[in-house]
C-alpha cells in the first residue's frame, strides 16, 4: 500500500470481489421464487387456421392465435428478461412428442408492461411437419419461457399442461 | 504514505465499499431492482478511490523512525566526544 498504484489496484480488486459477492447473494435470495410466483396465462389459442398445405414434399399449417400472459410475476431482481415461446406439440405414428415454436417474444425487467396480449397474431414460424403427418393431428398449444438471470444458471417455466388448449387440423388439405 | 497510514487505508477501503454495499443490497431486496445495490457499490467505490488512494496528511502523522545514516551517525559522536 506504500504507492499510489497499489493502492488504487487493491480498491479496485476488492470493489469487483465485493460485487460478485453481492450478485451472488442475490441470486441466492431469489432462489424458490418460482414456486410460489408464477405467469397468469389468461388465454392461448387457436384464433383461425388459415390453410394446411403439403409444401415442398413437407406439410405446413399456417394459423393465427390469441395470447393473453401476464408475465410479471416470474419476474424479480435478479431476472435481467424473459424469453417467451408458443409451442404447438403432437404426436404421430412415428414419434410420440413433436413440438414446434410458432412464435416468440423477449419481455425484459425494463419494460413496464410485462403483460404479453396479442388479438389474432399470425404465427412468427409456420406449424411444419418433417413428413406429411400434419393432417387430422390434434395439437396442443403451451406457453414456455426462458429466465434469464442477471447472476446465475438460465432455466425454464411452462403453462400447466393441463390448462393448455388443443385444436384438431382437418383430414384434407385446405 | 507511513505504516499506520497503510494499515488506515487497507481498513477504511474494506469498510466503506463493504458499508455501501450492504446498504445498497437491503434497499435492493426491498425494491426488488438489482441496480439499487450496483449504484450504492459504484458510491463505496468512487468514496474509497478518492479517500484512500492520493497520499493525504492524515496518513502520515506516524512518520517512520529512521536510524541515521552512517555519516550522520559518526558526526553526531564526534561531536558528543
Amino acid at each position: 500500500m506504500y504507492t499510489v498504484w497499489v493502492r488504487l489496484n487493491t480498491v479496485v480488486s476488492f470493489g469487483f470481489s465485493s460485487l460478485f459477492g453481492f450478485a451472488c447473494l442475490a441470486a441466492l435470495s431469489k432462489v424458490g421464487h418460482s414456486l410460489y410466483r408464477q405467469p397468469v396465462i389468461s388465454t392461448l389459442e387457436l384464433n383461425k387456421l388459415r390453410s394446411l398445405k403439403s409444401h415442398g414434399g413437407v406439410d405446413r399449417a399456417l394459423l393465427s392465435l390469441d395470447l393473453n400472459a401476464d408475465m410479471d410475476p416470474a419476474f424479480h431482481w435478479n431476472i435481467k428478461q424473459l424469453f417467451v415461446y408458443i409451442v404447438a406439440s403432437y404426436e404421430t405414428e412415428e414419434n410420440p412428442v413433436n413440438q414446434v415454436v410458432l412464435w416468440d417474444s423477449i419481455v425484459e425487467n425494463v419494460d413496464e408492461n410485462k403483460l404479453l396480449q396479442q388479438n389474432n397474431v399470425f404465427v412468427k414460424y409456420a406449424l411444419v411437419d418433417p413428413g406429411d403427418a400434419l393432417r387430422g393431428k390434434d395439437i396442443t398449444l403451451s406457453l414456455h419461457w426462458d429466465h434469464m438471470p442477471l447472476t446465475g444458471f438460465m432455466f425454464q417455466g411452462h403453462q400447466d399442461l393441463q390448462t393448455a388448449s388443443q385444436f384438431t387440423l382437418p383430414n384434407e388439405y385446405q | 504514505m507511513d505504516f499506520e497510514g497503510q494499515k488506515l487505508v487497507e481498513i477504511l477501503l474494506q469498510v466503506i465499499i463493504t458499508f455501501f454495499g450492504a446498504v445498497g443490497w437491503i434497499l435492493g431486496y426491498i425494491k426488488q431492482d438489482f441496480f439499487i445495490c450496483f449504484y450504492a457499490w459504484l458510491v463505496g467505490v468512487v468514496l474509497s478511490i478518492i479517500i484512500c488512494v492520493p497520499d493525504w496528511p492524515f496518513f502520515n502523522r506516524n512518520p517512520i523512525k529512521w536510524t541515521d545514516s552512517v555519516p550522520e551517525k559518526r558526526k553526531k559522536e564526534k561531536k558528543n566526544q
